[in-house]
């Protein structure tokens, strides 16, 4: 402030003030808008809903911030579901709206608020981090709002976060692919596993998963280091990994966590006496590693391109016709999402009761095989991948290209509800054992 | 940090108010601010289109100027009030869980606990001046950062406290839900309340003896202290105070999203300086203005234009750069002028 | 002991990135008594700037000694235009300034260069291990680096206490209407250290290309503990940052073989014990 404002300059910026009050008053707060119709606690969203009506999707994920790439990869699956739908849901033309979370939190709810609450969509989808899907999981709850996880995670399943009446999981909880492939990674890489694990939720479950799973894969946890998300060096990591005895590091990171510990491993020779398994794979991360990174690592996945089966197929060619290069895994996710609501829609089940009872245990194949939702906690279960990376000369031949290397699926382990936790543990928080630091 | 005692701190005129005749011209403009608050907070009520957008204005707003009462008044630029905020969100957040859905107890215990927080972090950090105040705000930060990530079993970690019952308001005769999706309107008037009241308080402190000794403390630290004040205390209890309200703005913003998410403290805390810094260093509304200007231009421009940020960095370098005294300076000048300008028709 | 002699090594080996970091900070804050919050963008700046020579030209070495002269010409640019006005002003508004053009940087590169990030191919000629005679064999790009960096050290320090240029800046800083009266053409003398400090920062940015590779956000993270150390080690003092660089990435390192989950907080429980302790920094002067 300044001290010749003088008074005179005050009263001014208030006559603009009021002028500007005059002029808008269209949907604000005070114009009436929010109200009762968000009202949360299950009743919302049981209004009669003309057939032109459309149906509104918002869309939440990460277009800045370090996983960008997969933030980009989920709104191009969402706008190639819908434009190969025709821009409908039966009768119902259907409108997507995206917004960017930044990978923040704050500012995940801040536009999950705003889809809700000032475009009032009927669904709520996407997300990269679980930080941002159970803060968006939070505002749909409180409006009654159906919303679809699409990343990893072992909370969304669970109290406080999981709400039968609007939260339904599409990526797999973290434990769900740990457990379907610990006993091919015992019996096929080794028996003593090494954990780099990223310092934050995901990590963590990861880590519990491994070690709950070990025992009867028949293998055994040597030790888990902890890196912080976003890690350059990790070469202070290696000989660690390496006094420890292990047969195969298992690592945890993702995207550029991952590129960087792959390059440094490459750099000390790691891959000469050790195996790598990544527990995260993506096309995305791929682009920045190269033929030279990718070969001779294994991978697990739920979705690769060349994975056989119609539905896939179909929208690989439509996304390469799209995009010029094959999807990663995260598209597959909003693709799949989108589909699930249009089709439930066009059949008629378009409040979040008639949705929920339509969803519970059935059975759809999209993009990503077979694949069924658990009733009692609304899991998707679908088959898990394992992949190993080829190098230059023998990927080429089969469709690999130098932007993204190539890896080929070396076993398809169907979904099946025992590697999920069970419907009684699911019932409980989540609370993986705080780590000993020098674990 | 502290302002170099011999570099003449020209943004900050209000420093130059030194004559009493002057300063009785301020204390009425000071008072000006709560109207200009008053205005704002029924614009945006009448014209931003999204609820929460609109809470979320009045609440980073609050933080902001509380940044500014350091930054501005005192001359101290933390890198850490993130740390208030967050923390004033988890504490907020564990009472409606566990304790009661009262938001008076959780609110009330959110300021009283940054307040002790920010007055043992002031202790140490106060001891040092100018960057080394700044790095060990900053350090202090990245604790209380590290220490909201790993205990998982009270804060939820990076995945967030979530769950957090919206508190019931209870006042004489009646009880308010406060609840930002089911009824926005009731929460963004209560929340303007709020706000305002700790805005005329934030005014009364800045215009009381202690608040013009500290800005007497930025402008020199030793002559100050020539005249008798005790620097020490006055910029601890500037520091606490800030504290404080940081730690109701993130009671306040907890209660409005049921949750309290994790992001890096240091990256939040500099999203709160640019607000201050945007808006105007020189008064309470400019900051507040500041976060007004941010937030919606981060809402709309965040939707058409994925390097939304490289407009905020640069209008941010040019306000550093040509406007050190901020958006609010920039008005109130070209208002000032043209005011005089009807004057002198008149 | 095998096991602790390596990540000593190799902690070393980290501090030495972190020195060559920090000490073109200090420099231009001990110098030219400017915080140079964009120092990281910098950095990020002069790794893509080694990116896109390498992908031209395909010589690392080309690159090595190409990329600092370009960010000394950025450098100096910078000073000219954005720098310059900020002398007369105090250190907040120089750090906010540059806090911003961070925001500015970052998101410029990732409008021309993509989100993405890319690799960097280190030099054929290094890519060997080395035996150092204890622990493990380390790969040679990496002694490389320590290599350049204490040539680095020792080039800074004879640029400033071997040549006038530090004393007349330094000089001009206390007062350069006299410093302007000897007919010294002052200005000139301050580009060439801002130059010189954010060539530093390009050649940071060269070394580590091959390492993590390049992506926008490179220099964000690192800046932080860039500061920590200059903080550390005693702003302003030239050895002060080179020690403390060394020691903070050996704890590090340390703290990764025993205590990995504390890795990333013992930086900042250093500073602030050595606030508390020692307020000028480990080598700071007052």
């Amino acid at each position: 402030m300044r001290v010749t404002t003088s008074s005179a300059a005050v009263r001014h910026l208030l006559a603009i003030v009021l002028a500007l009050l005059l002029a808008g008053c269209g949907g604000s707060i005070g114009g009436g808008a929010g109200g009762g119709d968000g009202d949360g606690d299950g009743d919302g969203g049981g209004e009669d809903t003309a057939s032109d009506e459309p149906l509104k999707v918002g869309v939440i994920t990460g277009l800045t911030g370090a996983y960008v790439s997969l933030g980009e990869e989920q709104r191009n699956g969402a706008e190639l579901a819908v434009k190969l739908l025709d821009g409908k849901a039966g009768d119902r033309p259907i409108e997507v709206i995206v917004r960017d979370d930044q990978l923040k939190p704050e500012a995940a709810l801040r536009e999950a608020q705003s889809l809700v609450q000032e475009e009032k969509v009927d669904f709520l989808t996407g997300c990269v981090s679980a930080a941002t899907t159970l803060a968006v999981n939070q505002v749909a709850k409180e409006a009654g709002v159906p919303y679809i996880g699409t990343c990893q995670t072992e909370q969304l399943n669970r109290p406080p976060h999981f709400s039968p009446d609007i939260t339904y999981h599409l990526a797999p909880a973290t434990s769900l692919n740990v457990t379907a492939a610990s006993p091919w990674i015992c019996e096929n890489l080794g028996s003593k596993l090494f954990l780099l694990m990223p310092d934050y939720a995901y990590g963590h479950e990861q880590n519990a998963a491994y070690r709950a799973a070990a025992g009867d894969a028949g293998c055994e946890i040597v030790g888990t280091a902890w890196f912080p998300l976003g890690t350059t060096d990790f070469n202070p990591y290696i000989p660690r990994v390496e006094n420890s005895g292990a047969d195969v590091v298992v690592f945890g990171g993702a995207g550029r966590d991952q590129v960087n510990f792959l390059r440094q491993a490459n750099q000390f020779g790691l891959r000469d006496n050790l195996e790598i398994f990544l527990n995260i794979e993506d096309l995305t991360f791929d682009e920045e590693l190269g033929f030279r990174l990718v070969e001779g690592t294994h991978a697990m996945a739920h979705f690769y391109w060349t994975i056989e089966d119609q539905g896939v197929q179909d929208y690989v060619e439509a996304y390469e016709q799209e995009h010029g290069r094959p999807p990663g895994g995260y598209s597959v996710f909003l693709y799949n999402a989108l589909n699930l609501i249009a089709e439930q829609v066009a059949q008629g089940n378009d409040t979040p009761e008639e949705f929920r009872e339509a969803m519970e245990g059935l059975e759809f194949s999209y993009a990503q095989g077979p694949e069924v939702m658990r009733e009692c906690d609304h899991q998707a279960l679908a088959p898990v991948y394992i992949l190993e990376g080829l190098g230059a000369d023998e990927a080429e031949e089969r469709g690999g290209s130098a932007d993204h290397g190539f890896r080929e699926i070396i076993e398809t382990i169907p979904a099946n509800e025992e590697y999920a936790p069970t419907c009684e543990e699911v019932q409980e928080e989540f609370a993986p054992a705080t780590p000993k630091p020098s674990s | 940090m502290t302002v170099e005692p011999e570099t003449p701190a020209v943004p900050i005129e209000q420093a130059t108010a030194t004559t009493t005749q002057r300063a009785g011209t301020r204390s009425a403009t000071t008072w000006q601010q709560l109207w200009l608050l008053l205005g704002a907070i029924v614009v945006i009520f009448f014209t931003v289109p999204d609820p929460s957008l609109a809470i979320s204005i009045l609440i980073f707003g609050l933080w902001a100027a509380s940044v500014n009462l350091l930054l501005g008044y005192g001359g101290l630029v933390s890198f850490g009030h993130a740390l208030p905020f967050g923390w004033g969100g988890y504490i907020s957040g564990l009472l409606l869980l566990h304790v009661a859905p009262n938001a008076w107890l959780a609110l009330g215990g959110s300021v009283l606990a940054m307040g002790v927080l920010a007055a043992l972090v002031g202790a140490v950090c106060l001891r040092r001046t100018e960057v080394y105040f700044s790095m060990l705000t900053l350090a202090f930060a990245q604790l209380g950062f590290f220490i909201a990530l790993q205990w998982r079993s009270v804060t939820g970690g990076d995945d967030g406290l979530a769950g957090i019952p919206s508190p019931n308001l209870t006042l004489p005769g009646f009880t308010i839900r406060m609840s930002s999706i089911g009824d926005p309107m009731t929460f963004y008037i209560v929340t303007a309340i709020i706000v305002t009241a700790v805005f005329a308080f934030l005014i009364l402190y800045t215009d009381s003896p202690v608040g013009r000794a500290l800005q007497g403390i930025r402008e020199s630290e030793e002559r100050a202290r020539g005249c008798g004040y005790n620097a020490r205390a006055i910029q601890l209890l500037t520091f606490t105070v800030s504290g404080s309200v940081a730690g109701l703005a993130g009671g306040l913003f907890a209660m409005l999203n049921n949750f309290v998410g994790l992001s890096p403290y240091w990256l939040l805390s500099g999203v709160v300086l640019i607000m201050a810094i945007l808006g105007g260093r020189g008064s309470l509304f400019g900051s507040f203005l500041g976060a007004v200007v941010f937030l919606l231009l981060e809402h709309y421009l965040s939707q058409n234009f994925a390097s939304w940020q490289i407009i905020v960095g640069a209008v941010f370098v040019l306000c550093v750069l040509a406007f050190p005294q901020g958006l609010w300076g920039v008005l109130t000048g070209a208002l000032g002028r043209v005011s005089q300008l009807g004057r002198a028709r008149a | 002991m095998e096991q602790l002699t390596s990540q000593i090594a190799l902690g070393l080996v980290s501090g030495a990135l972190l020195v060559l970091l920090a000490l073109g900070l200090n420099l231009i804050f001990g110098m030219l008594e400017f915080i140079n919050f964009s120092h990281g963008a910098l950095y990020m700046v002069g790794a893509y700037v080694a990116a896109y020579v390498l992908g031209a030209v395909g010589n690392f070495w080309i690159a090595l000694i190409l990329v600092p002269i370009i960010m000394a010409m950025i450098g100096a640019a910078l000073e000219r235009t954005l720098i310059r006005p900020m002398y007369p002003r105090n250190q907040v508004d120089a750090l906010l300034l540059t806090f911003g053009l961070t925001y500015v940087i970052i998101e410029g590169v990732r409008m021309i260069a993509g989100s993405g990030g890319r690799s960097v191919a280190g030099p054929e000629e290094l890519a060997f291990q080395v035996s150092l005679g204890f622990g493990r064999p380390l790969p040679a790009y990496l002694l490389f680096v320590v290599v350049v960096v204490g040539l680095v050290v020792l080039g800074l320090w004879l640029f400033l206490n071997r040549t006038n240029v530090g004393l007349i800046v330094r000089g001009g800083i206390r007062d350069h209407i006299m410093i302007r009266a000897l007919g010294v053409r002052f200005d000139r003398y301050r580009i060439v250290v801002f130059a010189v400090g954010v060539a530093v920062a390009g050649l940071a940015g060269v070394l580590t290309g091959p390492i993590t590779g390049v992506y926008p956000e490179m220099g964000a993270d690192i800046l932080i503990l860039a500061f920590v150390v200059v903080v550390v080690g005693g702003m302003g003092s030239f050895w002060g940052s080179v020690v403390s660089g060394l020691l903070i990435g050996l704890i590090v390192a340390i703290t990764t073989l025993y205590a990995s989950i504390y890795a990333g907080i013992v930086p900042f429980l250093l500073m602030i014990l050595v606030m508390t302790f020692r307020p000028r920094g480990l080598l700071g002067t007052t």
